[in-house]
């Protein structure tokens, strides 16, 4: 049974990358380029590293560029597949469309730079049962204010302390997923949905949804400060992204 | 209702380049005004007019551009801090001998002055923080994580959750006292004066401000000041003083050197 499971992945492609303005009016985000390449080659190459066979790419704003780029995937030695979107369906609200979904699969963001073994967190999520897994990774983020302390936070009048631009961290979600079909069935067709509500929706259901907390190194091209990163770091970290390169 | 002041003018604006290499930060343009000349026209409004300026870098700037302040009522005098002191360090090299106002020379704000001076004075709090409720909010999808590290559940999403925080605008008012927490020549920062006094039992205490709070280090807070100009500069009414002399704009202000009334460093 396990030996004809596929590996299959949908890649979320159809954003505007408002954030990315300008260069967003010309190209879509998951083709903005990091050193020599496209964000979305070096994902489509690392899931067919970690052996998925089959891509499906969900895409709405400059689709026909995405599809140009890597058309049905042969050169690839891939089964590529599109989906466009007529009218934005979030994160999720495309899922319930897309055919042949009847085994865990995994979606992520197309703008994402990551050496996450996307492989290890497929078998990961199969093997713990639950509806869906998100990697999620710690980032730490400085408050440039001075925060104040009190005795009674209701009461917000006597000082006990004062820190000066304190850093907070959050269990970020690398905007990576693994869903099973029983998921799917809590998404309606056709409307738009993203991932947080699916989540809350399962929880309120009290089906399993479980964490992946990552290590791995993790940036959000979408996000002006991690793209001028990613730029700078690429040579350096490029053996760690582009498998067999 | 004469009370005292000491304005902190002393930095470069680092965090606003490029204008940080010709400007002091207090110097920082609000319309056709400074943020600092803004600010001692509010505090002459309440009473505030004995000025001590703390310059650092281009001080001479900021004494060709405000004089012995007359021009916007207040009475100016000059430290010039050639080694940077921090934010408290500064007042180890004052004589402080009655209750005075500490501020950062640039914040751009709207308080009542008069109002936290007198809520500072009923209180017997050592010092009286000028605070600011602010929402910030962060720019990744964040998840509520169960308590097994290895194998977390995951109990809820956010999508870029904003989080409130009760922060320092700046602006302090202190007991003459708190001198004693600072070692003359020491390099110490706010915070830890605070925290000081706070481990040494004193009171500090909270004066809430929700009206304009703009800290114009802060490049976002800089670039609101700017585009909210039209609404930001009728709060600042021009003083009698300033008006007389406004065509007066391009000769100095300071045709009587400004007296200096210490030297530190170097």
């Amino acid at each position: 049974m396990s030996s004809q499971r596929i590996k299959r992945a949908v890649v979320l492609a159809g954003g505007l990358g408002r954030r990315l303005q300008p260069y967003t009016t010309v190209l879509p985000k998951p083709l903005m380029p990091i050193g020599d390449r496209p964000v979305l080659d070096i994902v489509i190459r690392q899931l067919r590293h970690h052996g998925f066979t089959h891509i499906t790419i969900a895409t709405g704003y400059l689709a026909e560029l995405i599809e140009a780029y890597f058309s049905n995937g042969n050169e690839l030695g891939l089964d590529i597949d599109y989906f466009r979107e007529r009218t934005p369906l979030g994160t999720v609200g495309a899922l319930p469309l897309l055919d042949g979904l009847d085994q865990d699969f995994l979606v992520m963001n197309g703008d994402v730079l990551t050496d996450i073994d996307y492989g290890a967190l497929l078998a990961r999520h199969r093997a713990s049962g639950a509806t869906i897994t998100v990697a999620v990774k710690r980032r730490e983020v400085q408050i440039s204010l001075g925060v104040l302390r009190f005795a009674n936070a209701e009461h917000a009048d006597r000082i006990t302390g004062y820190d000066e631009k304190p850093s907070v961290s959050y269990d970020a979600s690398m905007g990576i997923y693994c869903v099973s079909p029983a998921a799917v069935r809590y998404i309606e067709p056709g409307v738009r949905l993203d991932f947080p509500e699916l989540v809350q929706r399962l929880i309120d259901h009290d089906e399993d949804v479980r964490g992946w907390q990552s290590e791995d190194y993790w940036l959000d091209i979408g996000r002006h400060d991690d793209y001028e990163q990613a730029i700078e770091e690429f040579e350096r970290m490029r053996h760690r992204l582009i498998p067999e390169a | 209702m004469s009370e005292r002041v000491v304005i902190l003018a002393g930095g470069l604006g680092s965090r606003l380049l490029p204008y940080r290499t010709i400007v002091p930060k207090p110097l920082l343009p609000v319309g056709d005004r400074s943020v600092l000349e803004l600010m001692l026209g509010q505090l002459a409004k309440h009473g505030f007019d004995e000025v001590t300026l703390a310059v650092g870098g281009l001080a001479g700037l900021i004494r060709a551009l405000l004089g012995d302040g007359s021009r916007q009522g207040v009475q100016l005098r000059y430290v010039e801090e050639h080694e940077p002191h921090g934010t408290a360090g500064v007042l180890g090299l004052l004589d402080l001998d009655k209750p005075f106002l500490l501020m950062n020379g640039n914040v751009l704000t709207t308080l009542d002055y008069r109002g936290l001076w007198d809520a500072h004075r009923a209180s017997g709090n050592a010092v009286t923080i000028a605070t600011h409720r602010r929402e910030v909010t962060t720019d990744y999808g964040v998840l509520l994580l169960g308590e097994d590290p290895s194998d977390p559940s995951v109990l809820g999403y956010l999508e870029k959750p904003s989080t409130t925080y009760d922060v320092s605008m700046g602006v302090y008012a202190m007991q003459p006292e708190v001198r004693r927490y600072i070692a003359t020549d020491e390099v110490l920062g706010l915070p830890e004066l605070i925290n000081r006094l706070v481990a040494d039992g004193l009171s500090v205490g909270a004066f809430p401000h929700q009206g304009l709070w703009l800290d114009m280090r802060r490049r976002e807070d800089f670039e609101l000041a700017q585009k909210g100009i039209d609404g930001i500069e009728p709060l600042f009414p021009r003083s009698q003083a300033a008006n007389g002399v406004a065509e007066d704009r391009e000769s100095p202000a300071a045709v009587t050197a400004p007296p200096v009334i210490a030297r530190f460093g170097s």
